[in-house]
């Protein structure tokens, strides 16, 4: 045992201890911070030693740049052609940094992908192509499908580079269609079909015509013993119809002018020649009915600014008879990851519906004649919040869109009914939504900003994702049945 | 916005600290202060520290007492991507034979007197049992100075950017493989900065990094995922990431998995086998057969209580005398290994690490020692004409903890052939290989059983997968059926995690090894009940 | 005592009150996050170690801890620290804000949120007497039973440990709602190993729980010292099925390879069809069906967990509610997150995984086990379990410290300890007799975790010995 003597003189001890120590650390008397530092070195993009960093480097970089843009919600401007946008000369420079000390040694599996997706960043083409020769060469003696698979992902490697190289790809399905034997039908009309999808998405008129022409003459071309072919029915109109239809753009639109029957007679006609038969229908809903919105809650522009003003003055039949309408799904995905954060902050671009409020405004400045309903559906929780009853998340839907936003539109929520599974399970299945159901339609299922232009008759005549570059085909049916 | 009301508790907070801190609350030092932030390990003031602790530690009556300062960093990025910094200071004291600690997260000269005093009280109270007598053995030179592991790319030094594009790219690399879909991307960097000092007079610093990672994908029609093994914790730097050429081991590993999945399956056929074992799948039986069981203090039954003891049950009669395995068995335990995980200048004692053999053509020869463990084997080590000394074994993974002995880095000797993997296999008439490795040992390290991935081999080709096939082994047995073990070329280094001590804490060790042929091994099936 | 003096005479840990200003703090510096959620933990922990009959180690540690979780444009960030001072605070937040503006703008990545502060439940889980717990106080307790070891050339390794924490959870949602909550909790744990100097025998005893005064360091050291003297000359029998009569210890093993795996535990998983709790798909509702609702063990088997459970001494943290995972033999809940319960079950409850259960038992002691055996074994724990098979549980580990067999209702002799293919779905449908439940023997885990996320890193279990039909010993170990 110590005795308390002890104890005392070690207490003695540290008091002293303390006045030493407290001067010669008076003025560092705790030390202590963790500091968390970043390193400020600059990223060293020429250490890399493989394409796929190069990638990863580049689309790092471009989402940076993507997201210091200053873009919002309501001035996004209108994109025709994302495609063709190119990437940042920063970005570009520190691609072609990277690919610079790269070394192009044999090349595995489908590594020539990689290595023609880092050189195309990077700016050199002729790299590029020189991947894809060597490629060809390794397959000139193999088997058809060795060929159309380094097409495919030659093409993929091409298409997910900014800006997208049309030229490029023209030549690359030229080859191809040139190499392959009129056996491989399903593939050649694939591979059109690919090149007209394209050519919609770049928006580029000369191109698109161009293709259009390209894919007609391969129909035309087709042996009889082709055509009779079955199994390829429905790939064979589809191609041929989107040919048809876009160059027959501006007909079309005249015929809108005319009316409704007219447009859709025009439309049927082009479809029928396409080789559909008659009870085929029209692709994307076009001249189906569109059935009355029904909603639980409703809300209006007016309604949500003027507090005197009663939801109950609103004629609420929409589609509204004799005008135009425009009817926009914004379902689930637009608003449950983004409430209330929405409200409270100024909206990222990472939700999914970030750049349709621009197009919606836009349309309505243009043409305030027309009558825009947006149609959605509650989801019952936002996010990890609490549930929330129906009519309290269709009040923060019309906050976040028709206040918000300022969304000059009708605003229709369904309240999601489901059920539970009986307990323990208790998991809801919910019920199909009457708005979804009665706007599904074949080729046509409802997402996230899929909308239909009605026309003054409540006949459909356009069904698409509505977007910045999807924006001006409405635009123009808009303006063909105003004007 | 802070709240008037908050203000005021906060303001009022902060005049009371001031005054805790001058007098008996110095864990109340940091809140509301804005201290100087802490220097790198190297800088002098921080011996200062360490002193005025000794100090206390010295006149409260500690016979001895060492000190450490940890300042640890962990960075992982990708997936479960995290960040964290710490900061401890632990005191150990030894009185009369016995042992006291005492640890904190503040670094003040008042909480470092207070911790002397601390751990100096805690040794003491269990003076009160019978004497304890302890052979602290000395050190053969005092610590002295600083000493960074030599890594080449300190991942906490460059831009993050760059670390993160490569482990992303890894991405890119899989999708272009037609068949494999990438899974879970996870690189983790750890950095840890100690200051030890003791009564002794020694006084050092020293920077040692960690970096691991994991690359998986998964095979369609495959059999679950694969995970290179080439990203286990190694105690290097971002070269760890940078100097490997992952590309080219996915690529292996890729089509490893689709020569794997085009062969039949079939189940076991139980009984006894040779079984060639991957360098990966020795790494892991040396680590768990040999790694804890030569641990000093576990054979002398201070981990009884915790994860167990060691089938070396007598170290003074079984060192020098027992066979742990055959003539091509010897197994040798360092620190200073560049790019080994264990690798350190000085241990958490301050001795310098020596490099030992733990086992000699299947002799036991050795233990992996600390200061007080080695004194145990006095006896021994007389008998060798040696002077018990600490092999350098001490670790604590912050100065939170105190030193227990840890396993070092472990090395199987490779033969001088040039055999490797493939050629052990083609010398293989009947058999099996087993890969992926999940192994267990008992409490005791006698015995243990091992899962994988199996192929049967038939005339030196793999010709099946084999179902539910398992290996039960007794360690000694194990190790005296080694046919062939691999050459320079074919060894690999992996590191592992162990756990040990009540608090439990972990470890890391890297152990080499080459693949082997072992004859005659009971292979079980794992899934048949009794 | 000189160790009450400087254990009792400063703070060893800062107040509730501190711990919540800390955390304000941090959430002023962060008012730009979308939602800020945090823990942070003051704890002391004492700590006495011994082996071969002397004291090996005893200690006072002392610890911080913040974690923080920061959501910024839909990114989420991760940091922690262990400095409280404000430019490490400002640090913290700036490194976890750093982290979710990188995850945000430059790729994704697979972090959950985990679940914000929501309500809090009072428990008991403090317990003065554990805190005073004083060194010198375990050093006499372990003093008396080395010498009765060592007197009976005995030799004796053991742990005793005692620990106090205070923490605080803050949590600021998208509402801008803060809402926190504060708690404390003590711990203790006491496990002794008492062996045959030739390692020949070994016996073995633990308990833990938050209140030391529940838990006799003397009688754990009885138990060890007599499970040590009955394993002498331990005999090698033949391995096969045998009637099994489990300690509670050896219960709370086979249960934790269930219950200790929130990734098993979780409804998701099993409705993603993997693990060993799928039922099948349902194609009338196209869902895949858990077992939930279905028996999945004997019905005389409950197992649940109640956080106000003062046995199970949890600490009062945000979400963590009553729950019943099996009742009556019937499967009847599976874990669940914050997200899980509003999107899936348009519920705001949520049953989070934690570690802490309690299994329902019956009246039958293990004397009477024993009694009513004509040939069984007496397991005393299990060690180094592993899953063989998810699906059907299917796992391998070994007896340890105190394997007996019973012949004729009586111990007959030690015998070597086994490995073991079993699994615990199959044990507790084959279960015969059930005796009284006690809390059992588990590490409390590093202060740091269980003080910040306690559903996580506490593992307390109140188990019944149980005699069980049929367990699978599958080979002898020779090891002791």
């Amino acid at each position: 045992m110590i005795s308390s003597a002890k104890v005392k003189s070690n207490s003695t001890k540290i008091c002293c201890y303390l006045i030493v120590t407290i001067s010669v650390f008076l003025s560092n008397s705790v030390m202590a911070q963790t500091r968390f530092n970043v390193s400020q070195k600059k990223t060293d993009v020429s250490t890399y030693r493989h394409p796929e960093e190069c990638i990863a480097a580049v689309e790092r970089s471009a989402k940076t740049h993507k997201n210091n843009l200053k873009v919002w919600s309501d001035t996004a401007k209108l994109l025709h052609s994302e495609l063709l946008d190119s990437l940042p000369a920063s970005v570009v420079a520190e691609a072609n940094r990277c690919v610079t000390t790269l070394k192009l040694n044999t090349l595995r599996e489908l590594e020539y992908v990689n290595w023609i997706r880092a050189y195309l960043e990077a700016d050199r083409e002729q790299d590029a192509q020189e991947v894809l020769r060597r490629q060809l060469e390794i397959v000139s003696s193999k088997p058809l499908e060795d060929k159309i698979r380094v097409f495919i992902n030659v093409r993929g490697a091409f298409e997910s580079v900014r800006p997208v190289s049309l030229s490029v790809l023209s030549d690359l399905a030229d080859s191809v269609i040139k190499n392959l034997p009129d056996t491989a039908l399903e593939q050649l009309i694939k591979i059109h079909m690919s090149q007209m999808h394209l050519a919609i998405n770049a928006r580029d008129s000369s191109y698109l015509h161009k293709e259009a022409n390209r894919s007609l003459s391969f129909l035309n071309s087709l042996t009889p013993e082709q055509r009779s072919k079955e199994q390829y029915h429905g790939l064979k109109t589809s191609l041929a119809n989107s040919a048809m239809q876009f160059l027959a753009e501006a007909e079309i639109l005249d015929s809108l002018k005319k009316g409704t029957q007219a447009f859709l007679s025009l439309k049927r006609l082009l479809f029928t020649k396409a080789g559909a038969r008659i009870d085929d229908k029209l692709p994307y809903a076009v001249g189906e009915k569109a059935a009355p919105i029904q909603g639980d809650f409703w809300f209006t522009h007016k309604s949500i600014h003027n507090s005197q003003s009663s939801i109950a003055n609103y004629d609420l039949s929409k589609p509204s008879s004799g005008r135009v309408n425009l009817i926009v799904f914004l379902t689930g995905g637009c608003h449950v990851n983004v409430l209330p954060s929405g409200i409270a902050m100024r909206e990222t671009n990472k939700s999914t519906c970030w750049d349709i409020y621009s197009s919606i405004k836009r349309l309505k400045e243009k043409y305030p004649e027309i009558d825009i309903t947006i149609v959605a559906s509650t989801f019952g929780s936002l996010a990890t919040t609490d549930p929330i009853p129906p009519e309290a998340e269709a009040s923060l839907l019309s906050d976040l869109w028709l206040k918000h936003h300022d969304l000059k539109a009708t605003l229709s929520v369904s309240s999601t009914e489901f059920f539970k599974l009986s307990d323990p399970d208790r998991r809801r299945i919910d019920m199909s939504i009457e708005n979804v159901k009665n706007y599904t339609f074949p080729g046509v299922n409802i997402q996230p900003k899929v909308s239909f232009l009605v026309s003054p008759e409540g006949i459909i005549v356009h069904s698409a994702i509505l977007t910045r570059s999807s924006e001006r085909d409405f635009e123009r049916l808009i303006d063909a049945m105003i004007r | 916005m802070i709240s008037t009301k908050r203000r005021k508790l906060l303001g009022a907070a902060s005049i009371a600290v001031t005054a805790q801190t001058l007098s008996s609350k110095p864990l109340y030092a940091l809140i509301g202060a804005r201290p100087e932030q802490v220097p790198p390990i190297e800088d002098p003031r921080l011996k200062q520290l360490i002193d005025q602790c000794l100090n206390s530690a010295r006149d409260a009556g500690a016979d001895y007492a060492d000190v450490r300062l940890c300042h640890d960093f962990t960075r992982h990025y990708i997936s479960g991507a995290s960040e964290g910094e710490s900061i401890t200071i632990g005191v150990r004291a030894l009185v009369d034979g016995y042992w006291g600690f005492a640890s904190s997260p503040v670094w003040s000269v008042l909480e470092s007197v207070r911790l002397g005093k601390a751990s100096v009280l805690q040794a003491k109270v269990n003076t009160i049992g019978r004497k304890r007598d302890i052979d602290f053995t000395p050190l053969s030179d005092q610590p002295n100075g600083h000493w960074t592991m030599p890594v080449k790319i300190d991942p906490f030094e460059i831009n993050v950017d760059e670390i993160e594009d490569l482990i992303w790219s890894m991405m890119y690399h899989t999708t272009v493989l037609s068949r494999a879909n990438i899974g879970p991307l996870k690189g983790s960097f750890y950095r840890s900065e100690k200051a030890f000092g003791s009564t002794e007079g020694g006084y050092f610093t020293q920077r040692t990094y960690r970096s691991s990672g994991k690359v998986s994908f998964g095979v369609k029609n495959g059999q679950g995922g694969i995970t290179l093994d080439c990203l286990s914790p190694s105690g290097v730097g971002f070269e760890l990431f940078r100097e490997q050429d992952l590309k080219q081991k996915l690529y292996e590993a890729y089509e490893e998995e689709l020569l794997a999945s085009a062969l039949p399956v079939k189940p076991v056929d139980v009984g006894r086998y040779n079984v060639v074992f991957t360098a990966d799948y020795m790494a892991d039986l040396i680590g768990q057969t040999i790694g804890g069981a030569t641990e000093v203090d576990r054979v002398m039954g201070f981990e009884a209580n915790a994860g167990g003891t060691s089938y070396i049950t007598q170290p003074d009669q079984m060192l020098g005398n027992f066979k742990v395995g055959g003539d091509n068995f010897t197994v040798l335990a360092d620190r200073t290994k560049h790019g080994s995980v264990a690798t350190v200048r000085w241990d958490d004692e301050g001795a310098t690490p020596v490099d030992t053999a733990l086992i000699k053509n299947g002799l036991l020869t050795d233990l992996q020692t600390n200061r007080e463990g080695a004194g145990w084997l006095k006896k021994y080590y007389t008998t060798q004409h040696k002077t018990p000394k600490s092999n350098g074994s001490a670790y604590c993974p912050t100065a939170s903890y105190s030193p227990l002995t840890h396993t070092a880095n472990l090395t199987l000797q490779h033969s001088d052939n040039s055999s490797n993997f493939n050629s052990l296999v083609k010398d293989v008439e009947k058999g099996l290989v087993f890969t992926r490795p999940l192994v267990d040992t008992d409490f005791q390290k006698t015995s243990g059983f091992g899962m994988g991935r199996v192929f049967e081999i038939k005339n030196g080709e793999r010709v099946a997968l084999v179902a539910h096939a398992g290996i039960l082994f007794r360690t000694p047995e194990l190790w005296k059926s080694i046919i062939a073990l691999g050459g320079a070329e074919s060894v690999k280094t992996k590191g592992l995690k162990t756990t040990k001590g009540q608090p439990a804490r972990d470890s890391y060790f890297s152990v080499t090894a080459p693949p082997a042929l072992l004859k005659d091994i009971t292979v079980i099936d794992i899934s048949r009940k009794a | 005592m000189k160790s009450d003096i400087i254990q009792n005479s400063d703070e060893r840990v800062v107040s509730e009150k501190d711990l919540l200003a800390v955390c304000h703090k941090i959430g002023d510096i962060g008012s730009k996050a979308e939602r800020l959620i945090m823990g942070a933990a003051s704890f002391w922990t004492g700590e006495l170690n011994w082996a071969r009959n002397r004291v090996a180690l005893s200690s006072d540690r002392r610890g911080f801890i913040i974690r923080l979780t920061v959501v910024r444009n839909n990114g989420v960030g991760f940091a922690s620290t262990n400095q409280f001072d404000d430019e490490s605070l400002e640090g913290v937040y700036n490194c976890a804000e750093r982290r979710a503006l990188r995850q945000a703008s430059h790729r994704g990545n697979d972090i959950e949120l985990e679940s914000g502060v929501t309500d809090t439940i009072s428990a008991l889980t403090w317990s003065d007497e554990t805190f005073d717990r004083t060194a010198n106080q375990k050093a006499e307790i372990v003093k008396d039973l080395l010498d009765k070891v060592e007197d009976r050339s005995l030799t004796s390794a053991g742990y005793i440990e005692t620990r106090g924490a205070v923490s605080a959870h803050f949590s600021r949602d998208l509402f801008s709602k803060i809402l926190t909550s504060s708690g404390k909790m003590t711990q203790a744990e006491c496990s002794i190993t008492v062996r045959a100097t030739d390692g020949t025998a070994s016996g073995w005893a633990g308990q833990s729980g938050f209140d030391i005064g529940k838990i006799s360091e003397r009688d754990i050291a009885d138990t060890a010292f007599e499970k040590c003297l009955k394993s002498f000359n331990p005999v090698r029998i033949e391995p096969g099925r045998y009637t099994a009569i489990l300690e509670p210890q050896a219960v709370a093993d086979l249960t934790s390879l269930l219950l200790h795996d929130g990734l098993l535990m979780s409804r998701s998983y099993a409705e993603r069809g993997m693990g060993p709790f799928v039922a099948g798909i349902d194609h009338g509702v196209q869902r895949i069906r858990s077992k939930m609702g279905l028996k999945i063990m004997d019905e005389r088997i409950t197992i649940s967990h109640d956080p106000s459970d003062p046995e199970l001494g949890v600490i009062p943290i945000p979400g963590l509610k009553p729950v019943t995972w099996v009742k009556n033999g019937v499967l009847n809940s599976l874990a669940f997150e914050r997200e899980y319960a509003v999107n899936e079950l348009n519920e705001r409850n949520t049953d989070i995984h934690r570690r802490s259960f309690r299994m329902s038992g019956g009246n039958t002691t293990i004397e009477e086990m024993i009694e009513t055996s004509q040939r069984s074994l007496l397991v005393t724990r299990l060690f180094g379990l592993n899953i063989i098979d998810e699906g059907s549980m299917l796992s391998t580990g070994l007896t340890r410290d105190g394997l007996w067999l019973i012949e004729n209702g009586k111990i007959s002799k030690s015998i070597r300890n086994f490995r073991f293919t079993e699994s615990p779905i199959f044990v507790f449908n084959n279960v015969r007799q059930l005796g009284v439940p006690m809390p059992v023997f588990s590490p409390v885990g590093d202060p740091g975790v269980i003080s910040t996320v306690p559903h996580y890193g506490l593992q307390t279990a109140i188990v019944p010995p149980m005699k069980v039909d049929d367990f699978s010993f599958t080979s002898a170990v020779d090891a002791i």
